[in-house]
This record gives structure tokens, C-alpha cells and sequence, in this order.
């Protein structure tokens, strides 16, 4: 899977998780019909998710499943949690948004990781 | 495995557009544990699209990107034109804009997954010897 493409899928699922994951609750811009605010957060945690397999690779540490589902869970959970305590576009009203929106991100996430270290040690 | 990620793909294309796009309505949206309209719809749209290459390959044994293109674009436009005029579908386009545009955003969205598809399905060195 290319950076791009993995990019735009943590893109959408969190763009996804926003709008469907219950305790989730996104603002919206007043003068942008049908954009929410919570396009840059999703491109943010998106960017930050696509490139845990990179920055791994960059700091020249070995690579292992282990290693990629504890960055990604950090980054997923973590994010949920910064817009629990200070709203950014998106506010999360119940603890639901963080353990549902974390576990929805973060299963894309490492996925899509997965699927880009595979991709690399083919090539 | 290539056909699943290029369905999810499809599906989070298809509520996006659907969400983000001007002249488009989401009546009930869906807020888990409730399913809204617009996941089904994106969910069904995605299934058909992804089934474009398939079917047509099925049908006739001469495949091209024209005919993949041309049967995307029937198929959503119609597709939105069903939206258009059931009102309890969940999504509501308010405008003949909107519905253009994301007719003719998921006709893209759709014809680049069965490209794509339509790719990873023909072999990559062909021999030159029949």
C-alpha cells in the first residue's frame, strides 16, 4: 500500500469516526456549507497515523508488530483524548468517543502500518 | 484481499463525499449503536460500484476503461436520482448542482477502483507468443 493511499484511508476512517462514533460531536464552520471543523483533525491524526511505519523506518529502529500497534494506539487514543479536554472541531461529550473512536482509528491504523511494512519488505 | 480494501475504500470515499459535498442533506445520520441512511446508502453504492468490473467482465470478454467509465456513470447518476426522489432515504440533495457534482465525484471514485481492479487483473508481462 502506497503512502498516498494510506494516508487518504486514515484520513476517512477518522473522518468517519467523527461523524458516526457515539459521544463524538463535530462543530462546524458557519460560513462553509456542509464542511465541519473536523476535516483538520481527521487530516492531522490521519498524516500522524499513515506515517508511524516512516518514522520508525527513519529513526532506524527495528521494525515489529509490537512496536507499530503501541505508536499507532498511542496516536489514536492520544488524539481522542487531547480533543476530550480541549475541543478542536471535534469535542467528545461521553467516554464512548474515546474508546470507540481510539479503537475504530487505531485498528485502521495499525492496519494500514501492517500493510505498508508488508508492502516494503516485498520490494 | 485487494477487492476488500478497494470496497472499504470506496465505502469511506462515497460517505465522505456525501457529507462533505454542497447541495446534499444528511437526514438521519447515523450516531452508533443507530445505523443511519447515509451508511447504508454509502455501503450499497459502494457494493455496486465495486461490481462494475465484474459484471462486465462476466457479460462480454472485451473490457475497456470506456466501457467501465460509461456504465459508473449510469449507475450513480442513477443511483442519485433514486436518492433525488425517494425522500426517506436519509440523504436529501437539495439542488441540481449537488446532485451533479457528487454523481460525477462518485463516477470518479468508482471508475478509479474498478481501473484499478481492472489492472491488478491483467497480467503484468503478456507474452508476445500466442
Amino acid at each position: 500500500m502506497s503512502y498516498i493511499r494510506s494516508f487518504f484511508l486514515n484520513f476517512l476512517i477518522v473522518f468517519f469516526v467523527d461523524r458516526v462514533a457515539p459521544g463524538v460531536m463535530v462543530m462546524t464552520y458557519e460560513d462553509v456549507p456542509n464542511i465541519g471543523a473536523d476535516i483538520l483533525f481527521s487530516l492531522i491524526v490521519g498524516f500522524l497515523n499513515a506515517s508511524v511505519f516512516f518514522f520508525l523506518a527513519i529513526l532506524e529502529l527495528k521494525i515489529t508488530h509490537f512496536k507499530l500497534a503501541m505508536t499507532t494506539f498511542v496516536v489514536s487514543f492520544g488524539a481522542f483524548l487531547v480533543i476530550a479536554m480541549i475541543p478542536f472541531g471535534v469535542r467528545v461529550v461521553s467516554p464512548w468517543g474515546v474508546v470507540i473512536g481510539g479503537l475504530m482509528v487505531w485498528s485502521v491504523a495499525f492496519l494500514s502500518n501492517h500493510l505498508e511494512w508488508k508492502h516494503y519488505k516485498a520490494h | 484481499m485487494v477487492y476488500l480494501k478497494s470496497l472499504v475504500m470506496n465505502f469511506l470515499l462515497i460517505f465522505f463525499a456525501n457529507h462533505v459535498i454542497p447541495g446534499t442533506m444528511i437526514v438521519y445520520p447515523t450516531k452508533l449503536p443507530h445505523i443511519g441512511g447515509d451508511v447504508m446508502f454509502a455501503a450499497s453504492l459502494a457494493v455496486l460500484n465495486m461490481l462494475v468490473y465484474p459484471v462486465l467482465r462476466l457479460l462480454q470478454k472485451e473490457v475497456g476503461e470506456v466501457k467501465v467509465a460509461i456504465a459508473c456513470l449510469i449507475l450513480n447518476f442513477v443511483a442519485y436520482a433514486v436518492i433525488k426522489l425517494i425522500p426517506s432515504s436519509g440523504i436529501k440533495i437539495m439542488t441540481i448542482q449537488g446532485y451533479v457534482i457528487l454523481a460525477f465525484v462518485v463516477t470518479v471514485i468508482g471508475f478509479l477502483s474498478n481501473y484499478f481492479e481492472m489492472k491488478q487483473s491483467q497480467p503484468k508481462n503478456p507474452s508476445p507468443f500466442p
